[in-house]
């Protein structure tokens, strides 16, 4: 087994069984985060981003989810056959998260600074008073003024930032392996975002960590990630380093996504789409998924799952084009 | 000093949590007036010896059915015993079985309502049936019953009360626990390695709480009231023993000759659990950060 990378996972499907039929969020998807990695995974919305990082901390809500198959090994262990305990103290002390909406995400009555020494002292057996000054220094590195004064405040007292800064100080105060961090700057305007974006570039050139990023924005991705992968209906369409993926996009998604995206310095006027809608994942197409919306379809598209193929050097993409036997 | 200073001090001084909650009762001038009540009935109960007037069950039936007078401020009852001390010697037993009743409901709703609304699954479906079955019984009725069994008695009395009450509490706490266990911020929680257990007493019970202050100060009235309609039937404590509910009860069947007998204990009834709706009022704000500023 092979110990070099910090994060793989192998064929992960998480299925919804719901009442109205089976859900395939997650489908067979593999993806391998080294040490110092900041790894982008895009898609739209339900394309099975999120689903993806719960999986990999167990805490897809079961019922209706659950993890019919894969792995995921974290540090050579394979955190799916982990026991509930042996979770709990992964998550938050190895793997912690960062969430989409940082308004919610306190304890609305609990003081952040006690909510900060909760992280800590669910992963150390360091005293209180301790723990309260790591608090406030982690405060303060996360770009927080006045920290001794922020800590002693309860959640509706700070600004929407300076939550998520507080929700990042949590994540990181117990020196995690991998934070995952799920769409963080969402529900933030769009200068907070700037600078929560570039707090979590400057912590991850400070310390080296890895971060796996998850977000729709293709421009925030371009300027944070060194890899990438697209999702697309519960599947991982392309994968390579974001060099590769922005200059030379292999899939029809994805350059029909880079095409989508406004540009403010072209001169084209037309906002560019993708024709048709986001598949129906009870009832996904067969064969390829995107093939519906694909203009480049070929009647074996509908047939054939396309596998990831290495179209070229680490940088594959499942799309029968870069099949040369099949695609004739 | 400048300004800012100032306000940092004023609204965020390093003061612990305890001293916020007081420091936010001192200016709510209702919950002062509730606690000012309060903590008279308890010294009231407690130093009722020193403070009646006259031996509560000492009869002069020459003078039975007497109005208020300055003698006798509240009026005698239809023995002539003095009303005022046998308000004061009666609220020993009020409060006490508003007191224990509402305890007893509250740790028992609140543990089944957490356990049944924060698992879920089979376990929820048991409780809330069980509580169902409670709820549907008719309290009173269950009440006689259980003293009949048990035999007659006021801890017998405050056992069937809390018996009848609980399911009430339980499926607020439920409810609240529901709502609240599907937040972000509890699942934060779970992200962050906080183990159930962790996540149900120091996220959710705490969240879930506010609704349940109000709900008991009102129970602290339900329990009052309810222990006179059980002595009333004679089910509760026993003639000459004064409560509040069996003086209001014998009262009535002179209610035209001498209104005074139920309305002056009635008043002094609607007046304690007006002071603990408003102290609980207070309490529910003081108590929620959010509310605090």
């Amino acid at each position: 087994m092979q110990h070099n990378h910090l994060l793989e996972v192998v064929g992960l499907k998480t299925y919804f069984f719901t009442r109205r039929g089976l859900v395939r969020a997650v489908d067979d998807v593999s993806f391998k985060i080294d040490k110092g990695d900041v790894f982008g995974l895009v898609g739209e919305s339900g394309c099975g981003k999120s689903v993806t990082a719960l999986s990999i901390l167990k805490l897809v809500p079961d019922p209706p989810g659950k993890i019919v198959s894969g792995r995921v090994l974290f540090e050579g262990e394979n955190l799916l056959l982990k026991s509930e305990k042996e979770m709990e103290d992964i998550r938050g002390h190895k793997i912690s998260m960062v969430f989409q909406d940082p308004l919610t995400s306190l304890d609305p009555i609990v003081r952040v600074g006690d909510q900060i020494v909760e992280a800590i002292r669910a992963h150390t057996d360091m005293n209180p008073k301790k723990a309260w000054e790591k608090a406030v220094k982690i405060l303060s590195e996360v770009g927080i003024p006045d920290a001794e004064i922020r800590a002693r405040q309860y959640p509706f007292q700070l600004s929407g930032g300076m939550k998520q800064r507080v929700m990042i100080a949590i994540a990181l105060v117990t020196e995690p392996h991998l934070l995952i961090a799920d769409e963080p700057t969402t529900n933030l305007d769009v200068t907070i975002q700037a600078q929560i974006l570039a707090l979590l570039r400057d912590i991850q050139s400070r310390t080296g960590r890895s971060i796996l990023f998850i977000t729709h924005n293709l421009g925030i991705v371009a300027w944070l990630c060194n890899k990438l992968a697209v999702m697309y209906a519960g599947r991982i369409v392309e994968y390579g380093s974001t060099r590769s993926i922005f200059y030379n996009p292999l899939h029809p998604y994805t350059k029909l996504l880079l095409k989508a995206v406004p540009r403010i310095d072209a001169s084209r006027s037309v906002l560019e789409s993708i024709e048709g809608d986001v598949p129906d994942l009870m009832n996904p197409p067969s064969g390829c998924r995107f093939h519906p919306r694909c203009p480049f379809a070929k009647s074996i598209c509908s047939t054939i799952e396309p596998p990831m193929i290495e179209a070229e050097k680490e940088h594959f993409a499942a799309c029968l084009i870069y099949d040369k036997e099949r695609w004739m | 000093m400048p300004y800012s200073k100032v306000a940092k001090r004023l609204l965020f001084g390093e003061a612990s949590e305890f001293f916020v909650v007081i420091n936010h009762l001192k200016n709510d001038k209702p919950a002062l007036f509730g606690l000012a009540i309060i903590i008279l009935l308890v010294v009231t109960a407690i130093f009722a010896d020193i403070i009646a007037p006259y031996d509560p069950n000492a009869q002069d039936l020459s003078r039975r059915l007497e109005p208020p007078s300055w003698e006798h401020p509240f009026g005698r009852d239809e023995f002539g015993r003095d009303i005022l001390s046998r308000i004061i010697h009666g609220s020993r037993i009020s409060l006490t079985v508003g007191a224990v009743v509402i305890s007893i409901s509250l740790l028992i709703g609140t543990a089944l309502g957490a356990l049944s609304g924060y698992v879920g699954g089979w376990v929820d479906m048991v409780i809330m049936r069980i509580a169902d079955i409670f709820l549907a019984f008719p309290g009173l009725l269950l009440a006689i019953g259980l003293t009949a069994v048990l035999g007659q008695s006021i801890i017998n009395v405050m056992a069937a009360l809390a018996l009848v009450n609980w399911p009430g509490y339980a499926r607020v706490i439920r409810s609240q626990v529901l709502y609240i266990k599907g937040l972000d911020y509890v699942e934060a929680a779970r992200v962050m390695g906080a183990s159930n257990a962790r996540i149900l007493v120091s996220h959710v019970l705490p969240n879930s709480f506010a609704p349940i202050i109000v709900l008991a100060t009102i129970g602290m009235g339900w329990a009052i009231l309810a222990e006179a309609g059980l002595s009333f039937l004679g089910l509760g404590v026993q003639p000459p023993t004064p409560s509040w509910g069996s003086i209001i009860a014998t009262g009535r069947d002179y209610i035209f000759r001498a209104p005074h007998i139920t309305t002056i204990p009635g008043i002094v009834l609607a007046l304690s659990i007006l002071a603990f709706n408003l102290f609980g009022d207070g309490l529910r704000d003081a108590l929620d950060p959010r509310l605090r500023i």
